[in-house]
């Protein structure tokens, strides 16, 4: 259904990928997952959504290589298992930075690990990226010193430093306001316009997948994709765009069929928190 | 600043409270000594009865004994986490090694090793260690799953997790587990050095008591423990309030 530049070889293919958590000795395992394929290349920006507990973010933790699974995951044709420098995930949890280590610090500390011992190469780096995310004044800082935005923004230069094949993303805006979740969309959106990414970006969010993605997964239960489809608004999309509407229409009710819930009233206007 | 004023008000208070009752002869005075008295012992200790090389010679065992036991139980704890099966042994043996007081080796050590300073530093790290184990074990298993994932995700090997994450991450409980270390370092020694007498290499605080209790010289106790108090209060305002403020005070993990 999605575009696809010429001849382009995925990066990511998930084949028959299932999940199954057994709750106690013996008892009855359930499947949090059945037989999800997805495929994706390089420089998209799927954004998946799906109600609480559909397995959005059981399979971004599969892809990751933190979970153990049944199926593949290929990297560039390379199936993983376990995680790797390759995935880089942003958790939703805002304590995800190192508490030890200073901002710099926390986004030299994996390139350090990689290789790079360069001092001065290690600035230049962390320097740059904490630019880009616009909080190098923040670079001496430790992370209780900042917000909660900061500190989701400082997680993503951390990944961004690495360079990964793909960067994947866990609800990271989900426990911010909303002037800092427009703020970081934002940013967000013009690093992947400006670099070389391509992320996997979990929301419950019909209005952030449709500023950010450029391809928009609907999930339901068991990790079923019922819906993918390509975002062709201009980005930056606003919600005065042409086309907005009926986008936000189609995912609103492909949302409410995916939850087994009956679909409630939806507001007229504006987004709908399914939190 | 006020909780320093609080801490010396009740200090003054508990001096006045003793010598209060140390006038109203509330116990004997043969084994209640004025402030006064002890004073008198501390300086007499120092000057005469040879306190002061006892308390180095005590503070040098001590030394060697939690250099080995810090060592030794960052060693295992880390082993702990990397392997399974040196968890697992590792655990149990914790479990029954921390129930035995040192003083309750003391006599096996004397007839299996003889009375020298490796037996008493043996006392010390047996005294240290286990605690110290757990601590950190407990800390190492109390590190939020985050970081782990963090640090896989980095691309850490299992010894660099050891190293880049789980210590710095439980470092509040291994500054607990050292604190109980060295505490516990005290009461091993002292033991040792009250049944041991002298060794040929020397003899520490624990003789020291002992010889006064046998003169009756409660005076003379209470100066040594004296030293053993100053001695603890030294190291837990320079060395561990210092650490503190440079790591998890720093860090935002401890307020």
């Amino acid at each position: 259904m999605t575009e696809r530049t010429g001849g382009q070889d995925p990066v990511l293919e998930v084949k028959s990928l299932t999940k199954t958590f057994s709750n106690g000795n013996g008892a009855e395992a359930s499947e949090i997952l059945q037989g999800v394929n997805f495929t994706m290349y390089p420089r998209e920006f799927v954004c998946i959504l799906g109600p609480s507990g559909c397995g959005k973010t059981t399979f971004l933790r599969c892809i990751g290589g933190f979970e153990s699974f049944e199926g593949e995951v290929l990297v560039d044709g390379k199936q993983v298992s376990a995680p790797g420098v390759d995935r880089i995930m942003v958790f939703q949890d805002f304590n995800q930075l190192l508490p030890w280590k200073s901002v710099e610090k926390n986004v030299q500390y994996p390139l350090r690990i990689q290789g790079i011992k360069d001092r001065r190469e290690l600035q230049s780096i962390s320097d740059q990226y904490l630019k880009k995310v616009e909080l190098y004044p923040y670079r001496k800082f430790y992370p209780h010193q900042l917000s909660g935005g900061m500190k989701q923004r400082v997680a993503i230069a951390k990944a961004l430093a690495m360079r990964p094949r793909i960067i994947l993303m866990d609800e990271p805006f989900a426990s911010l306001d909303a002037i800092s979740r427009n703020k970081l969309q934002a940013e967000l959106l013009q690093i992947h316009q400006r670099e070389d990414i391509t992320v996997i970006f979990i929301t419950h969010n019909i209005q952030e997948a449709i500023c950010l993605g450029t391809r928009i997964l609907v999930m339901s239960k068991q990790g079923d994709i019922k819906m993918d489809v390509p975002n062709r608004l201009q980005k930056p999309v606003t919600p005065a765009s042409e086309g907005y509407g009926q986008m936000w229409d189609m995912f609103n009710r492909a949302l409410n069929e995916a939850t087994d819930a009956p679909s409630e009233e939806t507001i007229s206007s504006g987004e709908r928190h399914t939190k | 600043m006020k909780s320093l004023r609080n801490q010396i008000i009740f200090l003054a208070l508990v001096l006045v409270a003793w010598q209060v009752a140390y006038q109203m002869e509330v116990f004997p005075k043969l084994m209640f000594p004025s402030i006064g008295d002890v004073l008198h012992s501390l300086v007499k200790g120092f000057s005469e009865d040879g306190l002061g090389g006892m308390t180095l010679y005590s503070l040098s065992l001590i030394a060697r004994g939690l250099a080995i036991g810090i060592v030794l139980a960052f060693l295992l704890s880390g082993l702990s986490i990397i392997s399974k099966t040196v968890y697992s042994i590792y655990n149990m043996l914790v479990s029954m090694c921390d129930l035995i007081p040192g003083v309750a080796l003391i006599p096996l050590a004397i007839l299996w090793m003889g009375i020298g300073e490796g037996t008493i530093i043996l006392i010390v790290v047996h005294s240290i260690l286990w605690p110290m184990s757990r601590s950190i074990m407990d800390g190492f298993h109390a590190v939020p799953r985050i970081y782990i994932e963090s640090g896989q995700n980095m691309g850490l090997n299992r010894v660099s997790m050891v190293t880049g994450i789980y210590i710095p991450a439980a470092f509040s409980y291994i500054l607990s587990g050292i604190r109980t270390g060295w505490a516990r370092a005290w009461r091993g020694l002292i033991s040792a050095e009250m049944i041991f007498g002298t060794t040929s290499a020397g003899a520490g605080i624990g003789w020291f008591i002992f010889m006064r209790r046998t003169y009756v010289d409660i005076a003379g106790v209470f100066a040594a423990l004296l030293v053993i108090i100053a001695i603890g209060i030294v190291v837990e305002y320079g060395f561990f309030s210092m650490i503190e403020r440079m790591t998890i005070r720093k860090w935002g993990v401890s307020r």
